[in-house]
């Protein structure tokens, strides 16, 4: 968008992805206390135990991918948020 | 492999629904993306015309991206909490959807006694997942090879 940078686009940018960054992490606090959650409740119904090696294995392998979920959740808010506003201030020309 | 444990309750399975539930998700998260990236590359050929349709449209682009982002991740990090457990007294579907909806259904065998598979339709027959329909109209959807299921279920009913 040559020509067309203004500062308070520029502001409005950066406070639109500061914005989503609040929302990100306020999405990851309400998952990450349901989870804790959610294992309590499933130890209460007395289906397993932290003694239970089976139900730990499957535990992890849910808990990488729910990790690896999260991660690849932040990375995309960061790239997007960076994407954006490098976009909006360089303006390449095939824009 | 079956746990005991000392309240003589026996972990037979513990599932996830079938990835069928995925393609939701992925689809409408695509369909979005794609929409966010062309309002972007949009804005730039509405430059040289209009320039604050220019800056409408990359703005636009943005928040589709940020809207596709945040939805997708959020469906998928609810879907992964989502978990079918079968011991040999019960039955627990554990369903959470992030600050809409969160479901505890606990089926106990000692009220039950007749569980069938129910796999309706062309894609549930070719992908082999369905729904285990219990006594009293009570299903678990989305279960992957549930005729299996089912029976294991009938075995464990017919070890309490």
């Amino acid at each position: 968008m040559p020509g067309s940078f203004s500062v308070p686009v520029l502001l409005a940018l950066v406070a639109f992805q500061a914005g989503s960054f609040a929302v990100a992490a306020f999405f990851l606090t309400v998952f990450l206390r349901a989870k804790h959650r959610r294992r309590a409740l499933v130890q209460s119904l007395a289906i397993t135990s932290d003694d239970d090696e089976e139900w730990l294995l499957r535990w992890r392998r849910t808990e990488k991918r729910q990790t690896a979920m999260q991660v690849a959740y932040v990375a995309s808010v960061a790239a997007l948020a960076a994407g954006s506003t490098l976009l909006y201030v360089f303006q390449p020309h095939w824009l | 492999m079956s746990i005991r444990h000392p309240s003589n309750e026996r972990l037979i399975r513990f599932m996830r629904p079938h990835w069928i539930t995925h393609v939701f998700p992925l689809f409408l998260g695509t369909l979005l993306l794609g929409a966010g990236v062309l309002l972007v590359l949009l804005s730039g050929f509405a430059l040289h015309h209009q320039t604050w349709i220019a800056i409408a449209a990359f703005f636009a682009g943005v928040a589709v991206l940020t809207l596709a982002v945040h939805w997708f991740f959020v469906r998928m990090l609810s879907d992964s909490m989502e978990q079918i457990l079968v011991t040999d007294k019960r039955i627990v579907h554990l369903q959470l959807k992030l600050l809409l909806h969160e479901l505890t259904n606990e089926i106990s065998f000692e009220k039950m006694k007749t569980v069938a598979a129910v796999k309706d339709g062309f894609l549930e027959n070719v992908l082999s997942y369905g729904s285990l329909v219990f006594e009293g109209g009570t299903s678990v959807p989305y279960v992957a090879h549930p005729n299996a299921t089912v029976k294991d279920i009938e075995q464990a009913m017919g070890l309490r």
